[in-house]
């Protein structure tokens, strides 16, 4: 039996991260701004990446009252099939963001209701979970049978209103509803995490049948534990 | 081909998939009968879904040569593949590096990663005066 091969992350290339994205994870197309991007590699064999970015919206730092600053996002876990369990990779990226930037107190991220997603690797990694985000909310439309985002909408030159895409576009246009998405958050200070505990919620549960399309999708159902474990919490924060 | 094809005949039967009616293997002997005027070729029949499809076109061996020619199509057919098998992930991997299609999988420095802890300075284009936002 063939022994696991060797896990090693470095930082990776814009060139190398957006090859990842685009070929590995369902979203296909990198976060916009500053990101920091951490490369994993299988013994020589480049795998993906880990991508971490400005939030999508001001209003995350704000929510948690923080300087912009202070937060980022796990905007990307972009991974082909790999041996190594994805809580591991994104623990000792968290470990290469510390070292980039170390200002930053909180990373979040949202695993993707609407992919099949509730955020195994990040239970397993031990981060908070803070709820279902934005459930039944709207996320764009379907027009001409096809989902579009609300932005993919704007994009086309079309106005983001159900009324006008239908007076215009497409009489049988209708609003796209979107299953929400899990939030989670890893505190990087021990401050931090005190002012976050008191949010956290309960783990939620793998859903009975993932409707997840792509086999190596960007943020992988993994397996969970119900409650965080702070062995792991304790490696991050070690120095 | 047309050498091969004179002087060797149909040593293998072109694969078409009858659910698309695309071509999954043999399309330059299919292109070199028609040009040569030949109205029937052997033809090994199969029935795969689209994704299948789109594996079985990216795995097959002519398809390296088919990247020479056009690497585009190639790209675009490997972000449609899903698998997850790794070896055969690995396998599309050469095949991207054989053709080009993927860059440089190296490390690179610190320094190539952006900032997510400061904002950038910007500078006014009128005075010249630099500050953070």
């Amino acid at each position: 039996m063939r022994s696991r091969p060797e896990l090693r992350l470095d930082w990776c290339s814009h060139a190398a991260a957006k090859y990842a994205v685009e070929h590995w994870h369902y979203a296909r197309s990198l976060p916009s701004g500053a990101t920091v991007k951490v490369g994993v590699w299988e013994d020589v064999q480049y795998i993906g990446c880990v991508i971490f970015a400005m939030g999508a919206t001001p209003n995350l730092a704000k929510h948690h009252h923080l300087p912009q600053t202070a937060i980022c996002e796990l905007a990307r876990v972009a991974l082909r099939a790999h041996a190594s369990p994805v809580s591991r990779i994104v623990r000792v990226a968290l470990q290469y963001l510390r070292a980039r930037c170390p200002g930053i107190r909180l990373v979040v991220s949202f695993a993707d209701a609407d992919q099949g997603h509730y955020g195994g690797i990040y239970q397993a990694g031990g981060w908070l979970y803070l709820g279902l985000s934005n459930p039944g909310g709207s996320q764009g439309f379907i027009v001409r049978g096809r989902p579009m985002h609300r932005r993919s909408v704007g994009s086309a030159g079309w106005s983001q209103s159900l009324a006008w895409l239908r007076a215009h576009v497409d009489p049988a246009a209708q609003a796209l509803r979107t299953a929400g998405k899990f939030k989670y958050a890893m505190p990087l200070d021990a401050d931090m995490r005190a002012r976050m505990l008191p949010l956290a919620q309960p783990y939620p549960k793998r859903p009975c049948a993932t409707s997840s399309a792509g086999a190596a999708p960007g943020v992988q159902p993994g397996e969970g534990g119900s409650t965080p474990t702070v062995a792991l919490l304790e490696v991050i924060h070690a120095p | 081909m047309r050498a091969s094809l004179r002087s060797l005949g149909w040593i293998a039967p072109v694969v078409q998939n009858t659910r698309t009616g695309h071509l999954i293997d043999g399309h330059a002997r299919v292109e070199e009968a028609l040009s040569a005027g030949v109205d029937v070729v052997p033809v090994i029949d199969v029935d795969l879904s689209p994704a299948q499809e789109a594996l079985a076109l990216a795995t097959f061996d002519p398809i390296t040569a088919m990247a020479a020619l056009d690497r585009e199509a190639l790209d675009a057919l490997l972000r449609e593949v899903d698998t997850g098998e790794a070896a055969l992930q690995a396998l599309l991997a050469d095949v991207a590096a054989q053709a080009g299609i993927a860059p440089d999988f190296a490390p690179v420095g610190i320094d190539e990663q952006g900032r997510l802890d400061e904002k950038a300075q910007v500078q006014c284009p009128a005075c010249g005066h630099a500050f953070t936002p």
